[in-house]
């Protein structure tokens, strides 16, 4: 029994929907707006990622979205966009699943629990943004929307989140809990992370985004996208990575040299590896987009080649800079933290 | 679903405002005292203050600890591993030989410490990043797996009230599969301003000690604490001559689907999830000796309940301990776990703090004096903030 990805919804700086995603792995570009910052300084001019969630509409009424945050809105579009590329808006499996990771939920942005109407009134919070900024409303959404009853998981594990996620999807399926899953990653622009990554001057942008998957068991004969073959997760105080044999890496760098320096020490010189980090920026669930990245590619049995700056720190010999054709290889999509862990999703090919 | 294996359970730690270790926590419930307080860990300038229970500020060793933690979350989290670890009779040197995982359920050690980031414009010198760095390791899965230097599978789930239930549960499936032969589970949360005023913004809170099931229920109290439970594989515990102190029989969790802030009022998650962990663990609902109710003292929760529980459980048993230790949110359905594992060891529970008056709208009432039970099976359940329910059958007989 295998896992199969089934359908992909992704949302980010780069658009909606997985066309837009192609399009931006094919050209390699993106278009980041303009954010202003204010700070006691001044207003800080820096630029972001940012999600456009207009087509949200297409899946639910404007004025259903009235009291549900941005984060919400990205998570509850992914989920959307991935039954809909599944061809299951209508018709998907029940029991169905839902497990959302993010790595800082939907109270980045969320620092004014204040009602506007009394600012200095230190506890007349918003009961609205109370409840918006509890970690799980957007799986909690998600299932109200979709009106699923399976159970329901929210995973904040900052960049470990989305490898954890799929840790517990992968079981939930194999263990035949459920016959379907839909998992994915979903974080919200920080101003925070925006101005940390104007003062450290880091050649990435901060982002947003989410990108959701359609897990099924492979007794099922209709087509996806790739396998999810394994997941892997420690601590590299304890221990190495250990990747299968003819396998490309496709790496989740942060853009800070002092960190993504260690991708250097542990995947093998001989190792092919790409990123495409410019596409989607600086966010702790960024590995979503490399697996949404690694499926399409192995679908189209292709890679497209590297963001063009994310390998400027490294010394790498086997970047993919330009179209790879691919065989029978698998995808190693792997993210390392500043605090030594790790998290790694491997996906194969089909057939 | 075919039965599940049983999961042994091997050592438990627990902390909250009914003592500082297990034993402690367990003598207070049987003693049926409670202490609910205003808050005094945090400024509230309001007319009414709204009661917690809040654990002594003196629970935290640091000398005892290689980490060093900032986070009250994290230290409670630290305290109650070390404790399993402890009760479990595992040396250091072992976990860090085996696959060991952490799945820990929290709410607050989620949150970026919001009171310290202002609301204005940014400050010129920028420390703004102080608490995102506090907030990434803070953590209290990673705390753990660095304090005992573990090198398996993290976890941390933050589904509400139900996150730590869901962490045991799935902690259990971490072990069946194969993939650990150890899993520290559990959850851990601090009483937090946000949360505090948040609730009470919702009309959530009582403005005295709650009474679960009672007739004049207001709402719930928040408490803090931590419990984490060691699950460990057959194999593993055998090899080193220890036996189980109780299993994990069962777990179940599934979807109200209905509304964001209210449960649904046919109680259809909870139903679902019972059924899931009940078919999981291969016994009847008449094996269970008692029920550790979610109890909250809100309206709908406990009128869901009760419903529930009279309509596949009549007559058996049950009781709230959010009367004695408050709503730990991430931590609750870890902390009743681990009380209803020892309610099955001594054969008895205690009486459902705060209910008085029975409320002729409920179908059941808890019970009003310590109870002596006969059974080896206990259900614990929790809803959830935003419609997640968990269920978890534990049995002190694995066979």
């Amino acid at each position: 029994m295998a896992i199969i990805i089934k359908g992909i919804g992704v949302v980010g700086g780069f658009g909606s929907g997985i066309h837009s995603f192609k399009k931006a792995l094919q050209t390699g570009k993106v278009s980041p707006k303009p954010l202003l910052i204010d700070s006691a300084g001044g207003a800080v001019r820096t630029r972001g990622l940012k999600a456009d969630l207009s087509s949200l509409t297409e899946f639910i009424p404007p004025k259903a979205l009235r009291r549900i945050d941005n984060c919400t809105q990205m998570a509850l579009l992914g989920c959307y966009l991935a039954l809909k590329d599944a061809g299951m808006i209508h018709t998907r499996p029940c029991p169905m699943g839902i497990i959302v990771a993010t790595g800082y939920g939907a109270t980045c942005n969320r620092f004014d629990f204040v009602n506007p109407l009394s600012p200095d009134d230190d506890f007349c919070y918003s009961p609205t943004k109370f409840s918006n900024s509890v970690h799980n409303a957007a799986a909690a959404h998600i299932s109200v929307f979709l009106k699923e009853y399976g159970p329901n998981l929210s995973i904040n594990h900052f960049e470990m989140s989305v490898p954890s996620a799929f840790l517990t999807a992968f079981q939930w399926l194999e263990e035949s809990r459920l016959d379907a899953v839909m998992v994915g990653g979903v974080d919200e622009y920080s101003k925070v992370m925006g101005c940390y990554g104007h003062y450290m001057k880091s050649p990435l942008l901060t982002g947003e985004g989410s990108a959701f998957f359609l897990l099924t068991r492979s007794e099922d004969s209709s087509p996806g996208y790739a396998f999810v073959k394994n997941i892997s997760m420690g601590s590299l105080d304890k221990g190495t990575i250990h990747f299968p044999q003819n396998a490309i890496a496709i790496l989740n760098t942060d853009g800070y040299g002092q960190w993504d320096k260690c991708y250097e020490k542990y995947v093998p010189e001989n190792m092919q590896v790409a990123s495409y980090v410019d596409l989607y920026g600086n966010l702790p669930v960024g590995i979503s987009f490399d697996i949404a990245a690694a499926a399409v590619g192995l679908k189209e049995k292709k890679l497209e080649p590297s963001s063009d700056n994310v390998f400027n720190c490294y010394e790498w010999s086997k970047i993919i800079d330009s179209e790879k054709h691919l065989d029978s290889e698998e995808i190693c999509c792997l993210k390392i933290s500043e605090t030594n862990e790790f998290g790694m999703v491997t996906l194969s090919p089909m057939n | 679903m075919m039965r599940a294996k049983p999961v042994s359970v091997t050592g438990m730690g627990c902390l909250c405002a009914a003592g500082l270790n297990l034993k402690s926590c367990t003598d207070f419930l049987f003693a049926g005292k409670r202490f609910p307080a205003p808050p005094r860990g945090f400024c509230h300038d309001q007319e009414l203050s709204y009661p917690v229970f809040e654990v002594t500020d003196d629970f935290f060793y640091p000398d005892l600890f290689n980490e060093n933690c900032v986070s009250r979350t994290g230290q409670m989290a630290l305290t109650a591993a070390m404790e399993s670890v402890i009760h479990s009779g595992l040396e250091r040197k072992r976990l860090k030989q085996q696959r060991v995982g952490v799945i820990i359920g929290t709410n607050v050690a989620g949150s970026v410490q919001n009171k310290h980031i202002p609301h204005g414009p940014l400050p010129k010198n920028f420390p703004y990043i102080m608490p995102v760095e506090r907030f990434k390791i803070s953590n209290p899965a990673f705390l753990i797996a660095r304090e005992f230097e573990l090198s398996g599978p993290f976890q941390t789930i933050v589904n509400a009230c139900s996150a730590g239930s869901d962490a045991i549960g799935i902690g259990a499936s971490w072990i069946r599969s194969g993939l650990c032969d150890m899993v520290i589970a559990g959850g851990a949360d601090a009483l937090y301003p946000i949360t505090y005023r948040g609730f009470i913004s919702l009309m959530n809170s009582d403005d005295g000690p709650c009474k679960p099931f009672d007739l004049d229920r207001k709402g719930l109290n928040l408490g803090e604490g931590s419990a984490i439970v060691i699950l460990e594989s057959d194999n593993s515990f055998k090899e080193r001559g220890k036996s189980p102190e109780a299993f994990i029989l069962g777990y179940g969790s599934a979807a109200d689907a209905w509304h964001f802030t209210a449960p649904a009022p046919d109680g259809k998650g909870l139903y679902l999830a019972i059924r899931e962990a009940f078919s999981m663990s291969g016994i009847s609902f008449s094996d269970i000796a008692f029920i550790n109710a979610h109890g909250t003292g809100t309206l709908d929760n406990d009128r869901i309940e009760s419903r529930v529980f009279n309509s596949l459980f009549p007559g058996i048993p049950f009781f709230s301990t959010k009367g004695y230790v408050g709503h730990t949110l991430g931590a609750a359905g870890a902390i009743e776990a681990v009380f209803s594992i020892q309610c099955l060891k001594e054969g008895r529970i205690p009486v459902s703090a705060g209910f008085m008056k029975p409320d002729p709208e409920l179908s059941a009432a808890p019970v009003q004096k310590i109870t002596e039970i006969r059974g080896k099976n206990a259900l614990s359940d929790t809803l959830a903030f935003g419609g997640n329910n968990s269920v978890l059958i534990l049995g002190l007989e694995g066979d």
